[in-house]
């Protein structure tokens, strides 16, 4: 005799089953390589017509590294390795994106030249929750280095790819917040 | 409320269960074993890196009655208490961003167990990956008889008074004539601390200097002259507990009870095994060691 499931079961099923199954496995988490802003906070579209109408502080990139002793891992999200296979890219990305307040551009000639290293980059699972951090160390001269830091606490929900990209996403996300804010100080202070 | 004495790892739930949940989580190296580590391969997992303070997990659900809903309340104060906690360690974090405790402890067990002659160390490298598929993978990749974890996790107290430093050593066999002297089980992961030769775990504490329990302020005293206090005490710690691996590992396995003075660390009673300046070894009923600095004991 055969049981039949109803639709209602069966959805219960995928909300219950599916998620277990999701935290159970070991598979690795793989990072992209393009850093994603969490919230539109800078809009690339209205942002344009304020660059225009307040002008922009001029800077340049000129370099990017990470000096962790393994740059591929990020981390673990319970039994699960995260990797980055380009944290590199995933910072530049990120950095480039400064370019999104209306107050900041990459041009010639640059008024605040600065190179970037990558000094901790992690996600852990913690119980109930993932806690991602990201320092960045920009140096604007030999003797003139400054930290930003950028924190993200959040529930983990599944333990899946998705949000530990969104999580390590905004820690960096902050700590370019911090970047943004000092890059601004020196363009007003070069004049 | 001090949560000290669980010894939580925090980040290595897994290695935690199989220590306090159903095996001793002191093991003796077997004499048989002795002689035959021709070769022995050290494996230090370190999952973190940075400095983090523990923060316990919240009951407030189980009050409520449990369930679904206590879950999430659950859920929703461990959330904030761990943003709270990493906000309240920036300071810390930011003053030991040059500090590399990996390097710190992985030169300390190099010098330490290259001392044990019966070991024949080498090749002691810091894992970053700590999951039990990349650790089996470390145990099957190695080309020694053995291979020696030492995991490893630093933390501060909710409190921000007390510094824990963790180290739970496993020996694992590689050989054929070493495995013929373990009963591994054959589910599971190969590096299940219930497959190990010798197990144990070894623990250094110590306070913030002028410790008042107050995490702001006990975060400053941390932080304090681009962090040196924290410094020093890391620094302390990875060199006593590389020491009492060192000393332990070579303890045979029917050593009688240690006959020192009755001591008392978070309210575990123990025995003092030894002693220096700068504070007291102490052995616990169920095999494992602590260093606690003199702040910690009392009689």
């Amino acid at each position: 005799m055969s049981k039949n499931i109803s639709p209602a079961r069966a959805a219960l099923f995928a909300i219950v089953a599916l998620p277990l199954a999701a935290c159970a496995t070991s598979e690795p988490i793989n990072l992209s390589s393009q850093f994603t802003p969490p919230a539109p906070k800078w809009s690339p579209a209205t942002d344009r017509v304020e660059k225009n109408a307040h002008g922009s502080c001029r800077m340049h990139l000129s370099g990017v590294q990470d000096v962790r002793a393994d740059t591929q891992s990020m981390g673990t999200m319970v039994e699960r390795g995260v990797h980055a296979a380009d944290s590199v890219g995933w910072v530049r990305s990120g950095v480039e994106s400064l370019d999104r307040d209306p107050r900041l551009s990459f041009a010639e000639p640059a008024k605040v030249e600065f190179g970037i290293t990558l000094e901790k980059a992690y996600i852990h699972s913690m119980g109930t929750e993932k806690a991602a951090t990201v320092v960045l160390r920009a140096t604007y001269a030999p003797n003139d280095t400054q930290i930003f830091r950028g924190d993200d606490n959040s529930l983990n929900w599944n333990n899946t790819a998705s949000e530990t990209q969104e999580g390590l996403d905004a820690a960096l996300a902050r700590a370019l917040e911090a970047l943004d804010q000092d890059i601004v100080a020196r363009c007003a202070k070069a004049g | 409320m001090r949560f000290r004495y669980l010894r939580i790892f925090v980040l290595f739930p897994v290695l935690f269960a199989c220590a306090c949940g159903t095996i001793s989580p002191y093991q003796p190296l077997p004499g048989a074993a002795m002689d035959k580590l021709s070769s022995t391969d050290v494996a230090v997992p370190i999952a973190q890196s940075e400095i983090f303070v523990f923060v316990p997990a919240s009951n407030v659900g189980a009050a409520t009655g449990g369930g679904l809903l206590g879950a999430l309340i659950d859920a929703g104060v461990n959330d904030v208490r761990t943003t709270k906690a990493n906000d309240a360690s920036k300071t810390l974090r930011d003053a030991l961003i040059d500090f590399n405790f990996d390097n710190v402890l992985q030169a300390d067990l190099k010098a330490s167990l290259s001392q044990v002659a019966l070991l024949h160390a080498d090749n002691v490298h810091v894992i970053k990956e700590v999951t039990s598929d990349n650790l089996d993978h470390v145990l099957d990749a190695s080309k020694a008889a053995a291979v020696l974890f030492a995991t490893t996790e630093y933390h501060v107290s909710n409190d921000g008074d007390v510094l824990s430093v963790i180290l739970s050593a496993a020996l694992f066999p590689r050989s054929d004539e070493l495995k013929a002297l373990v009963k591994s089980s054959n589910s599971g992961p190969k590096t299940l601390l219930t497959n190990a030769l010798y197990r144990n775990v070894f623990t250094f504490e110590t306070k913030a200097p002028g410790a008042t329990g107050d995490r702001d302020h006990d975060m400053a005293a941390w932080s304090a002259d681009h962090g040196a206090p924290m410094r020093a005490a890391l620094t302390m710690a990875t060199a006593k507990l590389s020491a009492m691996l060192a000393a332990d590992i070579q303890r045979p396995a029917g050593a009688t009870g240690d006959t020192g003075a009755p001591v008392k660390v978070d309210e575990r009673p123990g025995t003092v095994v030894g002693s220096d300046a700068d504070g007291t070894v102490v052995r616990f009923a169920d095999g494992t060691m602590i260093f606690a600095t003199q702040s910690e004991l009392r009689p």
